[in-house]
């Protein structure tokens, strides 16, 4: 009897344990413990695609090197393609600074985008991600990349050295900080941040809940 | 099999009930972290990317063997110890005991590897691995001293 009612115990605690988790992470745990306001309104200097009309605007802040934004790209593109219409999307750079490429990366984004790619340098960035994330020196590589873009290669030589992109990025990091985020992705919806969505199906949710 | 069976059962004289219940529930603990962190990979995937650096460990190529997320084999390690601790109580068999303190030999290397990869190879730390690796280093801890301390005189022979 005793047997028994040890091993139940043993089975029930851990059972309950077990349980606890699974909910625990079910509520994934909230690093941003209220909603968070966006700092910066959307402005001339940001990238912008969907509609450019439409009520509801979806900002992101990202990290070229983040696997996490890596993963949350295939639901955007799907979600821009299927729903573009009804809603903008923002993308800004928020390169974290333990991810040594990301900032590089960045700037090989905004040197394509002079040439008015920059949506296609992004793609290319996030898809083939770990290619070049652990790399040493990823220049060469973001170069290829600029390449088979078909970009004015002595053009992209000059800008990925401008100091201008440079403050450009900075200067939108610092919305960031300056929205209190401290992790990418951050979304946020007309304004107010939102709990990352984790599938494309919640994106959809987050969607029409917001056209309501 | 019969020869480690009679080793393990010369290891020790009698064990102090403190033994079986601090390593039980140290494995306990341990349990529920690397749980939690299995739980985490499997639902979520990723983590997201935060200021600080515990998505590099987590999403290293170190954090799966053949696929196997190395959480789910910590949690199976933790497993282990608290079922041999429980059959312990429940058989009154020293032997399990023993089993249980030797294991924990296992789980000191594997704490040891994985911290040495995250200061020298990922350079990137994960709060969630250190506390595993804590738990581990204290279940080592008490290992030693139960086997140096509750050793059969014989078996200094």
């Amino acid at each position: 009897m005793k047997r028994i009612l040890t091993w139940a115990g043993f089975i029930i605690v851990l059972g309950l344990i077990i349980w606890g988790l699974v909910v625990a992470n079910k509520k994934p745990i909230n690093f941003l413990p209220a909603a968070l306001t966006l700092s910066t309104e959307v402005n001339a200097n940001d990238w912008v695609k969907g509609s450019t009309t439409a009520p509801i605007t979806i900002v992101e802040y990202s990290d070229f090197q983040c696997p996490a934004c890596a993963a949350y790209e295939p639901y955007l593109e799907d979600l821009i393609a299927k729903k573009g219409s009804t809603f903008k999307f923002v993308y800004r750079h928020f390169p974290l600074p333990q991810h040594a490429n990301a900032y590089p990366a960045a700037i090989a984004a905004e040197s394509a985008g002079k040439q008015g790619k920059f949506w296609e340098m992004h793609d290319l960035l996030f898809k083939n991600q770990l290619d070049w994330a652990e790399l040493k020196d990823s220049s060469e590589t973001f170069t290829s990349y600029a390449k088979s873009l078909g970009l004015d290669m002595a053009k992209y030589a000059v800008d990925v050295k401008d100091p201008a992109l440079r403050k450009k990025i900075e200067a939108q990091f610092k919305t960031g900080e300056d929205s209190r985020i401290y992790a990418t992705p951050t979304f946020f919806l007309n304004g107010k941040s939102i709990d990352n969505p984790r599938s494309y199906d919640e994106f959809v949710t987050v969607l029409e809940k917001a056209a309501k | 099999m019969m020869n480690l069976l009679q080793f393990l059962k010369k290891q020790l004289s009698s064990i102090p009930h403190w033994v079986p219940i601090s390593v039980g529930l140290v494995a306990l603990g341990g349990f529920a972290d690397a749980t939690y962190l299995t739980i985490e990979h499997y639902m979520n995937a990723l983590p997201p990317c935060v200021i600080g650096d515990c998505e590099l460990v987590l999403t290293s190529k170190f954090s799966e063997i053949a696929g196997v997320p190395v959480a789910l084999l910590g949690a199976l390690y933790y497993l282990a110890i608290i079922v041999l601790v429980i059959t312990y109580f429940d058989t009154k068999k020293e032997v399990f005991m023993r089993s249980a303190l030797f294991v924990t030999f296992v789980g000191m290397l594997a704490s040891l590897w994985f911290t040495f990869l995250q200061i020298f190879v990922i350079h990137a730390f994960c709060q969630f691995c250190l506390i595993s690796a804590a738990t581990s280093t204290t279940l080592f801890i008490i290992s030693i001293i139960s086997l140096k301390k509750y050793r059969k005189p014989a078996t200094l022979l």
